[in-house]
């Protein structure tokens, strides 16, 4: 077998990851990038993720592949504090996760956004998400109005 | 000054860096969130945003009664919302201890020995019998509440009195509409001990008092074994005399068929059964008694209102139903693929639903089965003894 034992990935801010390939191949974009061109010494880009994020999803990705022996309960556990971060560190990992195809880390940060939203209110979760309200004052008074219950 | 505006720049500048586009969420990401959020949840979701409002991935989701099961004490209400298909639940619960200074009269004191009679749009009608002395007379005052188990709001009617010897089938009281909303009736019948008499008492919104309308004595009721409502009309069963219906803005009354559904009254004598309107329709369904690991017996017959005849349903033309009380229908959609053909009943010894799948390829005994006593997990065992267990009507989704 021919392959390389690392693969070299580039953020979109152009900082160069050095990491194993078993654990890039936790990602099935890379996967297929590594299957198709087989690049020896190559650098693969990931055009759509950013270094800070990049690091973090390769954080992930090691983790995952160094301690499958783990038991199930320490494996939660460094989950749950993996996605304690920041809701737009959430975004950005979601979005990394999604264009470089980790189904588990997806499911991981979705269990995580809808944890967040339990319980809270439209305007709760706007102010948790930084989402603008863009209904009008007349939308907004008829929701209120029919069901008031889902803002208190 | 200075200071000031520094502060200001250096929030901004944060606000910017940690904004991101949340409302524009790809579908396929935003879905297996909406998944992972419980019904109620789910319906305030759509309130965040107008993208979120609009999203198509609501209409993968059935518009299905929900399961609620509560328990209700002076100082303690606990209620938790199901979906059929799925274990999510949404838990609302509210303390008091002695000298709270909220004071104690919570919902679950008031209506701790109420039963529940009806559901719709996220309400439930919950009556309860007490009896007053009134000048020397005894009469037996029925209280009714309508309560809003999510936003925890309550409404209570006045009190309907009855006079010694008449009762109400409390059970079946019902109301058509949001209580909310300024045509909402609240219907009640009564039946009296000592003869053919039978009354309809309807209350709305803003009256001081319920109106009873005397329909007695009305030639086909001795006494009245269902009540349904649907689109202005209360349909009356009683099991031997047949179908009649009340128009409640002309009071006027019709008796739509004295036919029972089968010539032999004692087949179904031993059967639970229960009367269900929706989409236009009227159906009985007659349950028969479940055994651990045996699928009840299960006949449901629709109302044809041309030739005034109870027919016998071959199949459920992938609709669904949920027996219990109150029990609820509906017609085949989309998205109701999931629960197609599907009668849900609930276990009368654990109250968990179960379903059985009704239709001529799989009928009776030979229907799947689900066996599993899926929503237990969540509640705390402390309760399985005391809580409740009904359908409800959820409170109506967002639109746009």
């Amino acid at each position: 077998m021919a392959f390389t034992k690392k693969v070299t990935l580039k953020s979109s801010d152009g900082e160069l990851f050095i990491i194993d390939r078993a654990v890039a191949l936790q990602s099935r974009t890379i996967q297929y990038v590594l299957e198709d061109t087989n690049p020896v010494d190559a650098i693969i880009p990931v055009p759509a993720v950013d270094a800070r994020t990049l690091s973090k999803v390769l954080e992930y990705c090691k983790k995952h592949l160094i301690d499958l022996n783990t038991d199930f309960e320490d494996y939660s556990k460094w989950d749950k504090d993996f996605v304690d971060a920041e809701v737009w560190m959430l975004y950005d990992l979601i979005m990394a996760a999604d264009y470089l195809h980790i189904p588990p880390l997806i499911d991981l940060i979705c269990d995580k956004i809808a944890s967040m939203f339990k319980g809270q209110t439209p305007d709760k979760i706007r102010e948790i998400f930084n989402i603008d309200n863009d209904f009008s004052k007349e939308e907004e008074e008829d929701f209120k109005k029919k069901s008031g219950w889902a803002f208190k | 000054m200075a200071s000031h505006s520094i502060l200001t720049v250096d929030r901004s500048k944060k606000r910017k860096r940690s904004w991101r586009p949340w409302s524009d969420l790809p579908e396929d990401l935003l879905r297996p969130v909406v998944e992972r959020l419980s019904a109620v949840d789910r319906i305030r979701f759509r309130a965040v945003c107008k993208d979120w409002l609009v999203s198509p991935i609501h209409n993968d989701i059935p518009k299905l009664p929900w399961i609620l099961y509560y328990c209700f004490s002076p100082l303690h209400t606990i209620c938790s919302f199901f979906e059929p298909c799925r274990k999510l639940p949404y838990i609302e619960e509210e303390k008091r201890e002695w000298g709270d200074e909220r004071g104690w009269i919570t919902a679950g004191s008031l209506l701790c020995c109420a039963i529940a009679c009806a559901s719709r749009c996220g309400w439930v009608l919950f009556s309860e019998r007490t009896r007053r002395l009134i000048d020397s007379t005894l009469y037996l005052v029925y209280q009714h509440y309508v309560y809003h188990p999510i936003a925890k709001d309550i409404i209570s009617l006045p009190g309907l009195e009855l006079r010694q010897h008449n009762h109400l089938l409390e059970s079946m009281a019902t109301f058509s509409s949001n209580p909310t909303s300024p045509d909402c009736v609240f219907v009640a019948p009564t039946v009296c001990d000592w003869g053919p008499y039978f009354f309809i008492s309807t209350y709305s919104i803003g009256d001081t008092k319920w109106k009873t309308h005397n329909a007695h004595p009305h030639p086909y009721f001795f006494t009245l074994h269902a009540m349904a409502y649907m689109e202005g009309s209360v349909y009356c069963y009683n099991l031997n005399k047949g179908l009649s219906s009340f128009h409640i803005a002309t009071q006027e009354w019709k008796l739509l068929s004295n036919e029972s559904p089968s010539n032999n009254y004692w087949e179904f004598f031993k059967m639970k059964f229960y009367f269900v309107a929706y989409s236009g329709h009227l159906h009985l369904v007659f349950l028969g008694r479940s055994r651990v690991d045996e699928v009840p017996l299960c006949n449901i017959f629709r109302y044809n209102w041309l030739d005034g005849a109870w027919k016998k349903m071959e199949s459920l033309d992938g609709g669904a139903m949920f027996l219990g009380k109150p029990s609820f229908g509906i017609s085949a959609e989309e998205q109701t693929k999931m629960v197609a053909n599907r009668v849900y009943y609930l276990c009368p010894h654990t109250s968990t639903p179960k379903f059985l799948v009704y239709g001529s390829a799989a009928t009776g005994d030979k229907s799947e089965f689900s066996g599993n006593e899926i929503y237990c997990e969540s509640w705390p065992m402390s309760w399985s003894q005391s809580r409740s267990c009904i359908w409800m009507e959820p409170p109506p989704s967002f639109q746009c």
